[in-house]
């Protein structure tokens, strides 16, 4: 039963099975630049923003970035704590700028992503640059 | 031999009505699909001059998101964005000979809410022309439509 199952699902979703990739950030990975006042995401294929997350928080000096950016993708209503100004996103995009606040530290940043993929994957990552 | 006044009618009943359209339909064949729906949508071109077409230009209906495209071997591709990165028109440009046909398939979400979706094809011929399928004949040139439910 579990076999037929599994052969109907992948009949019935043969066009949904691919794991969306972020196929580019700026500021990129490791750039070093004056304080901008957004943050891009481009993605490999449309994603419903409704059902993704997206935040920049300060990365502390010393913090692991993956394990800060998990902490960060779990926290609910954490405005105050990201640099961004944690805009409700809604809609399909192939692209997201979000908003940082002005007047942001010296110091390193971390972009975090989850993305719901079409196949109902989840695929997070993270990003980093520094505020001159 | 039927009566000459039904000659016409029962010549029109005969032909094929709808082979001389350039449609939208779901790869299934179907003029409706279902909301939020991952849908594989397939735009039949023939041409029907005798002369070849060049350009297949389809302006992608308000509310659904192009994912993927089929190859199209033969055509090259070329799309326009909006500010949200998403696919708003498309255009082929490849030959499509007199007597043949093409089809252009891709894969779209729908929109979450129930919509009538109006494909809009315009269609370029070597002599420069371009038939409109956008309703503005809605008799000959009908845009095609899609129930999302």
């Amino acid at each position: 039963m579990r076999f037929l199952l599994s052969l109907l699902a992948a009949l019935t979703l043969a066009s949904a099975l691919a794991h969306t990739e972020v196929t580019g950030i700026t500021p990129a990975a490791g750039a070093r630049v004056v304080a901008p006042k957004t943050v891009t995401l481009t993605f490999g294929e449309p994603v419903n923003l409704r059902f993704s997350t997206f935040k920049v928080v300060p990365l502390p000096a010393g913090a692991d970035a993956a394990q800060t950016a998990a902490a960060a993708l779990a926290r609910k209503d954490d405005a105050k704590l990201r640099a961004d100004t944690a805009p409700v996103l809604t809609g399909m995009a192939a692209r997201v700028t979000l908003p940082l606040h002005s007047g942001l530290k010296p110091g390193t940043y971390l972009i975090l992503w989850r993305l719901l993929s079409e196949d109902g994957h989840p695929v997070t990552g993270h990003s980093t640059f520094q505020v001159r | 031999m039927p009566h000459p006044r039904a000659l016409p009618l029962l010549l029109a009943l005969l032909l094929p009505v709808a082979a001389a359209h350039a449609t939208v339909r779901t790869e299934a064949g179907l003029t409706e699909s279902a909301a939020g729906k991952s849908e594989t949508y397939r735009l039949n071109v023939p041409t029907e001059k005798n002369i070849g077409t060049t350009q297949v230009r389809l302006l992608v209906p308000a509310g659904v998101t192009i994912t993927r495209f089929q190859v199209t071997p033969g055509f090259t591709r070329s799309v326009r964005l909006n500010g949200a990165g998403l696919v708003t028109e498309v255009i082929w440009k490849g030959r499509i000979a007199p007597l043949e046909y093409a089809r252009f398939f891709f894969q779209a979400r729908n929109p979450d809410q129930p919509a009538a979706l109006s494909w809009k094809v315009y269609q370029t011929y070597a002599d420069g022309s371009v038939v409109a399928w956008d309703d503005t004949d809605a008799e000959k040139a009908p845009a095609s439509q899609t129930t999302v439910k």
